[in-house]
């Protein structure tokens, strides 16, 4: 079940995982503020220009830009709390005054590389944030692939779907995806089937990671928005592996 | 050289005010100066811009909150007031989209005009007459060329256009290519703001004019320098003119907040209506709204000085050369030429330059046939 307390422990134990890449100083409080603190401002930003809502295409080309990030930018990712800002653009309008790490295949998408967030102040200027609109009409399920050779490997991602508008859609998919890529959670050549749920499901599934945030619409409460099934992973995998070692902040 | 000359047009929801004259002076002399160098014409469509959320909101407001107002006989400053009360009421509440649609369907069917608005403008036909403006049409309908939907796509097809109404976003206006932030011009459910009644209207003309000038308030600049953009990487070639607006005791209020008669047209013609013959009195209005008080807002307005200006014009009429048949002749020879000189280089005539020539007392000026076709 993801009861407050189970999601509380994850949560904090994420903090404390990207605190310590922060290095000594970097405290955080153990029982009090932890809401705040899952809040707090990040270290690191990718900006992300989006000419529309494609689930499906969005999808894979996080997968994309996750893999294609080099290993210290994915230090950076990991050992921070990486702020992913969607803004609204035509990346083809863009691409002559500003340097993309990644364009996905249909040129509606483009990433940033992991930065402090002052180095992309030009181009946020520029821009608006994509709309915070409610979220269209979405497939029951989509696929997607990581890059790479392909494998056998097969995993699952849920994504709640009520309560949710377009733009923390976005936030939510594109930090578990990022995230499971750059652990190494899901590897290269892996099929990914996304499912769109109303709420996640934890009595069915044992999630071996979640993207836990506050939940807007509870003070004071948590939610899992999104959750990567890995077939073959034990119940309460969770707790192990790199994930559980490095983790970035629940923040958006 | 084609040359189109299209100025921001002042939506009829209150009196003219003293920028609105300044603007109108601006605009009338280099139009009528410009058409006797070149083919000229001068866009200026009420029915373009009735669909925006000012006027439409507006009649909205006249009709929901002011059901009794005699649009037969309401005064411009009567209807100025009760402008003023629409802003603060959707400065708290902006009126729901949806009570718009009425307002928005009929112009766009028909170009029905509000009887308020309706009012103000056969007002205006008044005082065009009285200031002798060339009048555009302010009281015909006019549709833009292009529907909404129309222009969007056009855009879009340049990459100048971002639609985000498929996502529960509006329409942008995008020139991020050239450096300049995206600007909103419709909201999501695609009610169109006056940047996008612009484009719907100047994008189908581009292509018939060499030249475009866009004359617009210099606190427009941003929206106007995006237009310039847009319009220039459509193939035409554009100039602007920003012009400031005239404070009063240093400050300049927006008519949204009021304006005393004194500051407005009608309130001018009460102070000047006999002080000077027809011809004196326009050119002394043209000689201090565009030479005395220039582009900028540096200046604040000045009863006696436009006093003094007009009874300055009406000695510069009456001055030498005045009556004389043969000099005027000549002088309608050497008109061409002077206009050309003022310029700067640019298919129109520049108002200022111009104006500020004819004030000159060391060269010879072809005032008699400038003042017939341009000052009067």
């Amino acid at each position: 079940m993801l009861t407050q307390q189970y999601l509380r422990t994850k949560a904090i134990s994420r903090i404390k995982n990207a605190h310590a890449g922060l290095g000594p100083g970097a405290d955080i409080p153990e029982k009090a503020g932890w809401h705040a603190t899952l809040q707090q401002a990040p270290t690191t930003t990718v900006t992300v220009v989006m000419r529309e809502f494609d689930p499906a295409a969005f999808a894979q080309s996080a997968l994309d830009y996750a893999t294609s990030l080099p290993g210290n930018l994915r230090e950076t990712w990991l050992q921070a709390c990486t702020r992913t800002v969607f803004l609204a653009g035509r990346p083809a309008n863009l691409v002559s005054r500003f340097r993309f790490h990644h364009i996905s295949d249909n040129s509606s998408m483009a990433w940033t590389a992991p930065a402090p967030a002052s180095e992309q102040t030009a181009l946020r200027r520029l821009l608006k944030l994509f709309p915070a609109a409610d979220l269209p009409a979405l497939p029951p399920t989509m696929t997607a692939r990581v890059p790479g050779t392909p494998l056998t490997a097969e995993a699952q991602l849920d994504v709640a779907t009520a309560r949710v508008s377009g733009a923390d859609y976005l936030v939510h998919v594109h930090h578990l995806l990022a995230e499971a890529v750059l652990t190494g959670r899901i590897r290269p050549g892996t099929r990914l089937t996304a499912r769109h749920i109303p709420t996640l499901d934890g009595a069915a599934h044992h999630y071996a990671m979640l993207r836990i945030a506050p939940d807007p619409t509870a003070r004071e409460r948590l939610r899992a928005y999104a959750g990567l099934v890995v077939p073959g992973s034990p119940a309460g995998s969770t707790h192990r592996g790199p994930w559980a070692q490095k983790s970035p902040c629940a923040t958006g | 050289m084609k040359v189109l000359i299209a100025p921001v047009t002042v939506t009829p929801t209150k009196a003219l005010g003293l920028s609105h004259v300044k603007g109108l002076l601006w605009v009338d002399t280099m139009y009528r100066a410009t058409r006797l160098l070149t083919d000229a014409d001068y866009l200026y469509s009420h029915t373009t811009y009735n669909t925006t959320r000012q006027t439409a909101g507006f009649w909205e407001y006249l009709d929901r909150a002011c059901p009794d107002v005699d649009a037969s006989t309401c005064t411009e400053d009567d209807v100025g007031r009760l402008y003023v009360g629409y802003q603060a009421e959707a400065r708290e509440r902006p009126t729901p989209e949806q009570a718009l649609r009425p307002y928005i369907q009929a112009v766009e069917d028909s170009g029905w005009v509000h009887p308020v608005s309706r009012r103000v403008l056969d007002l205006w036909v008044g005082h065009y007459a009285w200031l002798g403006l060339h009048d555009p049409g302010i009281t015909q309908v006019r549709p833009p060329g292009l529907r909404f939907e129309e222009a969007v796509d056009l855009l879009a097809r340049h990459g100048l256009c971002l639609d985000m109404r498929r996502d529960g976003g509006p329409v942008f206006l995008d020139a991020t290519a050239q450096g300049l932030p995206l600007r909103t011009i419709a909201t999501p459910t695609g009610h169109p703001n006056y940047l996008a009644c612009a484009l719907r209207e100047l994008i189908p003309l581009l292509p018939r004019y060499e030249r475009v000038v866009l004359v617009h308030d210099r606190e427009l600049t941003e929206d106007y320098i995006l237009l310039d953009k847009i319009c220039t990487t459509l193939g035409a070639t554009v100039h602007r003119v920003a012009l400031d607006r005239v404070p009063v005791d240093n400050v300049v209020r927006s008519s949204r907040h009021g304006v005393e008669r004194r500051h407005t047209l009608a309130g001018l013609a009460d102070e000047l209506g006999d002080h000077a013959p027809a011809e004196a009195l326009r050119l002394g209005m043209r000689l201090y709204f565009i030479a005395g008080l220039g582009k900028s807002g540096h200046q604040s307005f000045r009863m006696d000085r436009l006093r003094c200006t007009v009874d300055r014009a009406a000695k510069l009429l009456a001055g030498a050369g005045a009556g004389d048949t043969q000099a005027d002749t000549d002088a309608a020879e050497d008109v061409a030429a002077f206009l050309r000189r003022h310029t700067g280089g640019r298919a129109h005539v520049d108002p200022y330059r111009l104006t500020s020539a004819l004030l000159a007392r060391h060269r010879r000026v072809p005032l008699h046939p400038l003042a017939h076709a341009v000052y009067s």
